[in-house]
């Protein structure tokens, strides 16, 4: 492969083009491709939330007591987002993360409770049946060939129903809500817990995997155009087979800081992570490299989710403003993006067509 | 014109009268006049972009043509109302069939036409497989399973499914008057082409107007009443039963020079080649860059060939003959079987699309095949993709500084425009599209380029570019195979042309020994 650049030198002299063309001496400026203001949208609804909040409760929203609530809240929830990443890149769904967070949580508390109060092995525990989940997902998936959609959606019912005969019809709390919960979740920095940086560092991870790796290329590659994939001698299962085993890993983790976190383990925790996480992961979408899942854009919409849902409870909005609030949202960022990209379609599809009218009109003389 | 000046409405008859019609300002069809007689076979014929296609579209209502009307039995048709060509009696079974393959032939049977209805005013599911059943004993054909869904039935009984389902269905009460039957053998086996035969003359003595498009002319000469040609847009002549055979009708679609359109003295001026000498320096002649045999995929039976290094080969072939699957099954990217494959000389096994760019070998499809391009890729992604390892540094973390100079390396050798490596390669033109997928493919340094349709919806300017740069790759010592469906284009750079037919390398033409389009052509055509 290294040849190529001396097979390029062999090309330039014949190659017609390139020796009447001058050489290109000026190319335009390197950009900063990632970021564009433009696809920054949710960054200016959260600003404007935040002045919003701050003018209608000065005293209690405009604090750092709820910076740092919200951090600590929505980093879980924010995690199980992530771990969607990778699949949904590869255009997979996996409807299973809320269950594999609660499988994960529930074996880490079992394993606490009737094992070994060793914190390590407890996470070490937990994240083993995660993977174990995440392949079983892959045989369904990538072996049996199971629509992502229906297979995980299965497995996930399945996963649940394991991690309830675990965890029994009570909650464990033995060895659960003493060092482990201190060591895992509690431990802060300025108010700050461990599942915030914990969430930020996978974050870092999968934002290098993503967009620096040519494991992030092919993912991408695949979840826009699989057959220009294979054909680009991109190995399409084994590039899912990863995607698959880290988003149950990543889910897994989170529901292990959850168990930590609230110090008893509960085989319900995960489900209430489930359609935040699809709702940031698409949110992402719309920002910073729009039209594909990312990282960045998926940690601003965990940080307007998040400020949103806060900043309604404190203002006194009722119990359920949480839930409106993130299906607004939800409807507006993507909305206004596909509506800005429809109406610059029409308009561009209205011009041609008045071009070409008037073309034709001016070359054909028409005979009645 | 055989129509003469002006067109007679007899009563039944379907007229094309002065038709018209052009797309972009580029004129597809120049005043067209046909009259189709009820109870005829009449068979329309000609090259690709003959505008055969765009005629049984305006037929069809799916265009309203520039100038000119269709009538039939004397009524006007509104331009451009498909729904008012049905209700007057056209009857269409295109040729890929519009059936759903996950349907029963029963549900595919009421799609796009009226349903006969319960007095509760659902489907009356008796009443519709009553109709059905006496359309397909019209066909005398009593053997298809109503319950199966079409995607398991045979390739004949689909056609013969969807051709019930045209003659039988009901728009506003009207009864089939035409039926145009496009392409509709290209999935056949020859007895049951046969097969089909026997219902379209049935279905004319029961006074049904056939209008049959097809590539096939031995087929046409077989079948029909009267042929008429359409070259380059232009109704040609339309001849009468007597007056049918193989000579008169290629000379019609070639034109009335045959041989005279391109030749090897021809080319020469029109791109600079290299000597044979310099094709071959360095390796011997008689060396062979990718040898197959007896390659056998859905449309191809039993396919074997050799190409050397150095050397173009061109492969043409009607649609349906097997060229569009040609390139994916050597490299195994559609189900393929294959005897023995030897790469470089060297003995392989059957190739898939990872082990052939481990091979140095490019399978190629051109702007608008599926595959061949991501749209939502930038023009550096797409083109750094099937050889990222190059530019990727320990841990698969790619060296993006280089990928960009790479990007602009090739930018610069093919004058991709805009010249911005981070362009989405979605709002392309489709030269620059193809310009960006051979830079993918020739960043991975290949021996061997197979390459599909490298012309297909590029301008004119562009189709120079790639020939130029296709041919002097060969002259270097690549192995080029180039399948197309547009054979003037590649002519002049091709070094052999093979021929495909059915399934099968029915002609072989040499530059050394001289060929022209028309003995091309007719290979193609006539058995």
């Amino acid at each position: 492969m290294r040849k190529a650049l001396s097979r390029e030198k062999n090309l330039t002299t014949p190659l017609p083009k390139s020796d009447g063309v001058p050489e290109r001496s000026s190319w335009p400026p390197r950009r900063r491709r990632e970021i564009s203001f433009k696809r920054l949208t949710a960054v200016y609804i959260l600003i404007v939330i935040i002045i919003l909040f701050s003018l209608l409760s000065p005293h209690y929203f405009f604090a750092i007591a709820t910076a740092q609530q919200v951090l600590n809240q929505y980093s879980i929830s924010g995690l199980v987002g992530l771990a969607l990443l990778l699949p949904l890149a590869t255009g997979l769904f996996d409807l299973s993360v809320a269950s594999v967070a609660s499988l994960a949580g529930t074996a880490a508390a079992w394993f606490l409770a009737n094992v070994s109060a060793n914190p390590v092995l407890a996470v070490v525990v937990g994240l083993v049946a995660a993977l174990l989940v995440g392949l079983v997902n892959a045989v369904v998936v990538l072996v049996m060939e199971i629509d992502s959609f229906i297979g995980t959606l299965a497995t996930s019912g399945m996963v649940l129903a394991i991690a309830t005969a675990i965890g029994g019809n009570t909650t464990i709390t033995t060895n659960v809500n003493g060092s482990f919960q201190e060591n895992v979740a509690l431990r802060n920095l300025g108010g700050v817990t461990e599942p915030v940086f914990i969430c930020l560092g996978v974050a870092v991870v999968l934002y290098v995997a993503l967009q620096r790796t040519i494991f992030g290329r092919r993912s991408y590659a695949i979840g826009f155009d699989t057959e220009a994939a294979r054909l680009g001698g991109i190995h399409v299962k084994s590039v899912r087979l990863v995607g698959l085993l880290v988003s149950a890993a990543v889910a897994g983790l989170a529901g292990i800081l959850e168990t930590a976190s609230i110090g008893a383990s509960d085989p319900s925790i995960g489900s209430a992570f489930l359609l935040p996480a699809f709702a940031v992961a698409f949110l992402g979408t719309t920002q910073v490299r729009s039209g594909r899942f990312n990282v960045p854009g998926t940690v601003i919409s965990i940080l307007l989710l998040g400020t949103g849902n806060v900043g309604l409870l404190i203002i006194g909005g009722p119990n359920w403003s949480p839930d409106v609030f993130d299906g607004v949202i939800l409807i507006a960022a993507v909305g206004l993006t596909s509506a800005g990209r429809i109406r610059v379609l029409r308009l561009k599809r209205a011009l041609s067509k008045r071009d070409r009218g008037n073309s034709t009109a001016g070359s054909v003389p028409r005979v009645p | 014109m055989p129509v003469g000046d002006r067109t007679v409405d007899v009563a039944g008859v379907l007229v094309a009268d002065h038709i018209s019609m052009s797309f972009n300002n580029l004129e597809v069809l120049h005043d067209v006049s046909l009259c189709f007689n009820p109870g005829a076979i009449h068979s329309l014929v000609g090259h690709n972009g003959s505008g055969k296609s765009t005629l049984i579209r305006i037929l069809a209502g799916f265009h309203s043509p520039a100038s000119g009307s269709v009538r039939i039995g004397g009524h006007l048709l509104p331009p451009g109302s498909t729904g008012a060509a049905a209700a007057s009696g056209l009857r269409f079974v295109h040729q890929d069939l519009n059936l759903i393959p996950q349907f029963t032939a029963l549900e595919n049977f009421g799609i796009g036409a009226e349903y006969s209805r319960t007095r509760r005013r659902t489907i009356d599911w008796l009443e519709q497989r009553r109709r059905l059943l006496d359309a397909l004993a019209l066909l005398d054909e009593t053997e298809i399973d109503l319950e199966c869904p079409v995607s398991e039935l045979r390739a004949v009984e689909r056609t013969l499914v969807a051709i019930a389902r045209a003659i039988a269905s009901r728009i506003d009460g009207t009864v089939t008057k035409f039926l145009v039957l496009d392409e509709p053998t290209t999935a056949l086996e020859e007895p049951e082409t046969k097969h089909l035969f026997e219902v379209i003359r049935s279905l004319s003595r029961q006074g049904v107007g056939v209008l049959y498009v097809s590539h096939h002319l031995d087929e046409v000469l077989e079948l029909s009443d009267e042929v008429s040609v359409l070259r380059d847009g232009y109704l040609i002549d339309t001849l009468p039963r007597s007056a049918l055979n193989h000579a008169a009708l290629v000379q019609r679609i070639l034109g009335d020079e045959p041989g005279s359109v391109a030749g090897p003295a021809a080319d020469g001026g029109r791109v600079a080649r290299g000597t044979p000498e310099q094709a071959l320096n360095g390796s011997s002649p008689a060396a062979s860059a990718l040898t197959i045999s007896n390659l056998v995929s859905r449309r191809l039976r039993g396919v074997s060939f050799s190409i050397r290094p150095g050397e173009c080969v061109c492969v043409a072939g009607l649609s349906g003959s097997g060229r569009e699957e040609l390139v994916y099954a050597i490299t195994g990217a559609i189900p393929s079987v294959v005897d023995s494959v030897e790469v470089q000389g060297e003995a392989a096994n059957a190739l898939d699309p990872e082990s052939s760019i481990a091979k140095r070998i490019a399978l190629i499809p051109g702007n608008r095949q599926p595959g061949s391009i991501i749209d939502r890729f930038t023009i550096e992604e797409n083109i750094s993709l099937p050889g990222m390892s190059a530019i990727a540094g320990s841990a698969g973390l790619i060296k993006r500084g280089q990928e960009t100079a790479n990007c602009r390396t090739w930018i610069e050798r093919l004058d991709i425009r805009p010249a911005r490596p981070w362009q989405t390669c979605k709002e392309l033109s489709g030269g620059n599209k193809q310009k960006v997928i051979l830079a993918k493919w020739l960043s991975i340094e290949p021996t061997i380029m197979l390459i599909d349709e490298p012309m297909a919806g590029v301008d004119i300017g562009v189709v120079e570019t790639i020939r130029s740069v296709l041919r002097q790759l060969a002259d270097e010592g690549m192995a080029i195979m180039i399948t197309t469906s547009e054979l003037p284009e590649v002519m002049p750079i091709a070094d052999r042309i093979l021929v495909l037919r059915r399934g099968r390398l029915v002609r072989e033409f040499d530059r050394a020994t001289g060929w022209t389009e028309s003995d091309i052509t007719r290979a193609m055509m006539i058995t």
